[in-house]
């Protein structure tokens, strides 16, 4: 190519160059077209759940979010120049998207969920940016990051985003339907259902390879939105799923906690051809193995009870055959909630109550009341197994242990049966009061001579020995009967330790040596230690005082 | 000193029924609504959940979700020759409390008027002349006709879902039905409940002696229903906790389960609660309200001004609100002239309670409007004029429950305790059925509510007083059709029976009924109506008073189907004529 044409060549480059931003600065960012559909996006990527408070100015921020690893708050994202997004490019915003970087490269945590979001594309984000910057601004300046030390360092997000993240935009599959692609993209990018519905590995990432089968969050149980029969929403059809969606009811069930503030704020309003895409990909999940659940006996002793619990308290509006009413009483017999594996939704409405989602179209918003004042754990318990295993329905029983954890809103792993640990205490103290007593007797009283003559020969003065007897003996009727067990339990320790000291220590460590190694007065003295952890137990003649008094 | 809000279009004073379907029409139409009530918030998961709502000690016995007369009460006599005392524990009648109303403890029977009831005073005087009508009675024609109330009726019933059987379907009788009852369009939403024991018996019994039992008109719903609102309630479980208590599963009508979920949502409407309205302000002329003026429960006082008030509380407190805010003349009885307070009517009832051997009831197994019902001897469906009175009653089943408490039927000769009581009662419980009659109060000159002279309330403001007692034509009247009753008990073949019949005087201490009606009756003459047929009132346009207060007086049937509708008139006049062109919508 002559110099001349190249230069010519590198003119038209530039001016190309040059032409093609100014061509997308051409378009109009307040035209109708571009702010409706980023109006409608933001609906159905439900920004407002995050950044608007409820009765609060739209998207000034300030909705609190509990993560396994503390608190953040959504962030005011009004175009507010100081407290808000204003000030960002078009760059900036959708590389807070798609890469979990906002202004100044600062670190997002994947509370907001841009490992979903990323899917999204360029143009859908942008016209987000556009409908955004036409919201009133707001001079709400949120403190967004209340994490605590060290997950509040924004740059350990690299270190998770490396092992957690990859960008990038969704390819459609071009084997499946354009509504089934559809479907995928507003699931996924823009609904982040798995966000709520798919379970989190131990860094709070999505478990892939249990999509949206349902985890747990906030004190709810998410679902399993797969097209799995039992306890997923298989047993739906389109027009089931598409109502409920749509008006937070169907036949069967009526969405209630952060599914119906999600029905509310975002998929009521979106099309109903949308709506019947989510339908169309999330009934195309098919399980891959077939559910082989049995249910409970009938006569198992929890559904015996759960039987009477249910008739008395949940059958006036469930009825007996636990078909509910449809939009007024969820319908229980089929229902993939009930069959959930994890039953934190069921014990949570149990015990709060809940109320259903209101809309325009379902506008009834029927209300459960809450229970827990007159069922007490194992009622709960029962009656959760009963309607879990009973008219066809089959999933594992509900235990006393779960709904304690719920109770404790399940920030400890229930790590001791609180139901038969008094007894264990009990049980313990009996064991180790009739010990001390039996050695207080047999090793003392009955062989008084031969024992003084022992103490004298170990250097201990002939006269401690009834100190010995009288401190076994005392002791153990202190453990007995139970008068502030756990404290006697302690003071114990010394004695016992005294006769390794003393005695046993020399004997070797196997209790079956000669003379008793210390093995067996060791393990006496653990067994009092932990006596003494565990409290007091049953039937005590004088309680102890709270550990929390010292 | 009170602090003066912004305006709002519309003032409701009280959020029951009546305030309910009008805020929700017009706020429907468009405008900003606020309505204010004096008790609390109620709503069925919060106030009357399944897990204590059926607990009798506390509503039916310490009517836990009753006014208060420490609150409001109204002072009682039954002529001008004595001196009204206050009542200081509610008895024979027992008003309600809260958002909702009595429409929240009610026992959810729910009837249309006969359209002889709507022009009683003509249709009598045509039929057997002028002298016919007993003197002493003020009865009046309503000023609208069944015909014109039957689309609201219509309305009404389709809102709140009512179980029944059409009788008079379009001009032509439906078997099943009540072939007395006025036409009507279409059937009830719901078919009819189901019937118990007791109430069969009595309609196969009633029909062997040829009369026309039918199943009592229900808001206990036979089924569940969406109704035209969207809103979904349930299907009565015949708990038999009914009257005097909240229902647990939305299966009775009440303002809560038909209308609140969607009025509540709109962002123009407001409801204020633990708020009093003190009166309504007028202008200087005293012919156009300017709004109201109110309390909240720390006692700061409030001005809420409005383009038009609609007094939407119980029936005679919207009378002593009318006097309060010297809106109309207060009546005088010995003038006969003036009209509030005029007309106030009450309801005629009489009971019978049979025992038997033989027969078990499952008492407990019940519904608030749970009956069989003939209406034979109702209104003006049979030959009175051989009979020296005017007026009738339907006949019913009872009863609507079978609680533990209340529920001692005892025959005649048990002791009023002791072990005999409790071995009679034990004997008797499963083995007793009532029957009932539920009659027309005719009004009358001297029967009449006003505002007391010595006794106030907590604001200073005078108490109401009732001046009551039953018209010797009602008491004749009852005892005729208690005698009827009588004739079926007979058939019915009991071991033994009890009648308690109606006498004079009107006590105020046993339970009868809280259909209390009339005081702002309303009519085609305003100088003997407080409003017009759109109940409006004639002395201040821009102020509607809805409620059974309008009733001229009360028909032989449960008022609460007639309110409804005529809220719903109500709320057309505005609409549809009112806000074209405010003003008198009927001229004086």
């Amino acid at each position: 190519m002559s110099s001349l044409g190249a230069r010519a060549v590198s003119i038209a480059a530039l001016v190309a160059a040059l032409l093609v931003p100014c061509v997308v600065r051409a378009v109009d960012l307040q035209s109708y077209d571009l702010v409706e559909r980023g109006h409608y996006l933001a609906t159905a990527a439900d920004c407002a759940a995050c950044h608007t408070k409820p009765g609060g100015k739209p998207f000034a921020g300030g909705v609190a979010l509990e993560t396994p690893f503390g608190t953040l708050v959504g962030p005011n994202i009004t175009p507010d120049p100081d407290a808000g997004i204003g000030a960002w490019t078009d760059d900036e915003f959708v590389s807070a998207l798609q890469d979990g970087r906002g202004r100044g490269g600062i670190r997002l945590y994947p509370a907001m969920p841009y490992p979903a979001y990323t899917k999204m594309t360029r143009e859908d984000a942008l016209a987000i940016r556009a409908y955004l910057r036409t919201i009133e601004p707001a001079p709400d300046k949120i403190n967004a990051n209340q994490l605590p030390f060290p997950f509040n360092i924004r740059s350990d997000m690299a270190v998770w985003n490396a092992l957690n993240f990859k960008p990038g935009r969704l390819e459609p599959d071009p084997s499946q339907s354009a509504e089934w692609n559809r479907g995928r993209y507003l699931v996924d990018a823009l609904g982040h259902c798995g966000t709520c519905h798919t379970p989190k590995t131990a860094m709070g990432a999505d478990r892939d390879s249990a999509y949206l089968q349902g985890t747990t969050l906030q004190g709810w149980f998410a679902p399993n939105i797969t097209a799995e029969e039992r306890k997923g929403i298989g047993r739906w059809s389109m027009d089931e799923l598409v109502n409920y969606l749509k008006t937070g009811a169907n036949r069967d069930a009526i969405a209630s906690g952060g599914m119906g503030e999600e029905v509310v704020h975002s998929s009521s309003h979106m099309t109903d051809d949308d709506l019947k895409a989510i339908a169309t990909y999330l009934l195309s999940l098919k399980p891959a193995s077939q559910d082989n659940s049995q249910p409970l006996a009938a006569s198992d002793a929890r559904m015996v009870a759960g039987q009477a619990i249910y008739k008395d308290n949940c059958a006036g509006c469930h009825t007996d055959a636990g078909t509910g009413i449809p939009h007024l009483f969820p319908r229980l017999a089929g229902s993939h909630s009930v069959q959930s594996d994890d039953p934190t939704t069921l014990i949570r409405t149990v015990l709060l109550g809940s109320q259903g989602a209101a809309t325009a179209a379902a506008p009834t918003g029927p209300t459960m009341p809450s229970f827990a004042w007159r069922l007490n754990d194992a009622q709960v318990a029962s009656v959760l197994t009963y309607i879990r295993n009973t008219w066809g329905n089959a999933a594992s029983a509900v235990s006393a242990n779960q709904v304690v954890t719920v109770k404790g809103h399940g920030k400890r792993a229930m790590m001791i049966d609180l139901a038969t640990a008094p007894y264990a205490a009990f049980f313990l103290r009996l064991c180790l009061g009739i010990m001390f007593i039996a050695h207080a007797l047999l090793n003392g009283v009955s062989t008084l001579r031969e024992t003084t003559a022992f103490f004298r020969s170990i250097g201990l003065p002939g006269w401690f020995v009834h100190v010995i007897i009288a401190i076994e003996l005392v002791g153990g009727a202190c453990l007995i009967l139970g008068i502030v067990p756990r404290y006697v339990a302690l003071l114990l320790i010394p004695e016992i330790l005294g006769t390794i000291v003393m005695v046993h220590g020399k004997n070797g460590w196997l209790f079956s040596n000669k003379g008793g190694g210390w093995e067996f007065p060791a393990f006496w003295a653990a067994a009092l230690f932990a006596l003494f952890l565990l409290g007091d137990g049953v039937l005590t003649l004088v309680p102890s005082p709270s550990l929390s008094a010292f | 000193m009170a602090t003066k809000l912004p305006k709002k279009d519309v003032v409701i004073i009280g959020l029951g029924w009546t305030g309910a379907i009008l805020g929700n029409e017009l706020t429907d139409h468009g405008l900003d609504v606020v309505a204010i009530e004096r008790g609390p918030w109620r709503d069925t998961a919060t106030s009357f959940n399944i897990g204590y709502a059926p607990d009798e000690l506390r509503y039916a016995v310490r009517l836990d979700l009753f006014q208060r007369p420490a609150q409001s009460t109204v002072t009682f006599r039954n002529n001008d020759s004595q001196t009204a005392l206050p009542i200081r524990q509610f008895g024979s009648f027992i008003p309600g409390n809260g958002v909702g109303g009595a429409g929240i403890h009610w026992n959810g029977v729910t009837w249309r008027f006969l359209p002889t009831d709507f022009v009683v005073r003509s249709h009598l005087t045509e039929r057997y002349g002028a002298d016919f009508i007993p003197a002493d009675l003020s009865i009046q024609d309503w000023g609208i006709t069944y015909d014109d109330l039957e689309p609201y009726y219509d309305r009404f019933e389709y809102l709140a879902g009512i179980s029944g059987k059409a009788g008079n379907l379009n001009g032509v009788i439906q078997d099943g039905g009540n072939p007395f009852e006025g036409p009507r369009k279409r059937d009830y939403p719901t078919p009819p409940m189901r019937m118990t024991y007791g109430p069969t018996l009595f309609a196969e019994t009633s029909r062997s002696l040829g009369y026309h039992p039918f199943p009592q008109p229900s808001a206990n719903l036979s089924q569940a229903y969406t109704n035209p609102l969207g809103v979904t309630m349930g299907q009565c479980t015949y708990c038999g906790f009914c009257e005097r208590f909240g229902c647990a599963n939305y299966s009775k009508a009440s303002a809560q389960t038909s209308v609140l979920p969607v009025l509540m949502r709109k962002s123009n409407f407001e409801a204020r609660t633990e708020c009093e309205v003190l009166k309504i302000n007028l202008d200087a002329s005293g012919k156009r309200a300017t709004g109201v003026s109110y309390v909240d429960s720390s006692g700061n006082e409030w001005e809420q001004p409005g383009e038009i008030v609609l007094v939407c509380a119980f029936a005679f407190n919207n009378v002593q609100m009318l006097l309060h805010s010297g809106i109309g003349q207060p009546y005088d009885p010995s003038t006969r002239q003036g009209t509030i307070g005029r007309n106030y009517a009450y309801q005629t009832t009489s009971g019978l309670e049979l025992f038997f051997d033989d027969k078990i009831f499952n008492p407990f197994i019940s519904s608030g409007a749970l009956a069989q019902v003939i209406d034979d001897f109702n209104g003006d469906s049979f030959d009175h004029s051989k009979l020296g009175f005017v007026g009738g009653a339907g006949i019913n089943t009872g009863p609507t429950n079978g609680r533990p408490i209340q529920t001692r039927p005892t025959p005649t000769g048990t002791p009023r305790w002791g072990a005999k009581w409790k071995q009679a009662t034990k004997q008797s419980y499963l083995r007793s059925f009532s029957l009932g009659s539920q009659g027309s109060s005719y009004a009358s000159y001297a029967n009449h509510l006003d505002l007391d002279p010595t006794y106030k309330d907590r604001f200073g403001r005078p108490l109401l007083r009732m001046t009551f007692d039953f018209p010797d034509n009602d008491i004749r009247m009852s005892n005729y059709v208690t005698d009827r009753i009588e004739d079926i008990a007979k058939a019915l073949k009991p071991r033994e029976y009890i009648v308690s019949r109606r006498t004079k005087p009107y006590s105020t201490v046993p339970y009868q009924s809280t259909h209390n009606t009339g005081g702002a009756i309303m009519g085609a003459d305003p100088k003997t109506s407080v409003v017009n047929r759109y109940l409006q009132s004639w002395d201040v346009p821009n102020v509607f008073v809805i409620g059974a207060s309008a009733f001229p007086q009360n028909a032989g049937y449960n008022p609460t189907g007639t309110v409804g509708a005529l809220a719903f008139v109500a709320a057309d006049a505005i609409i549809t004529q009112y806000l074209k062109a405010p003003g008198p919508l009927v001229p004086s």
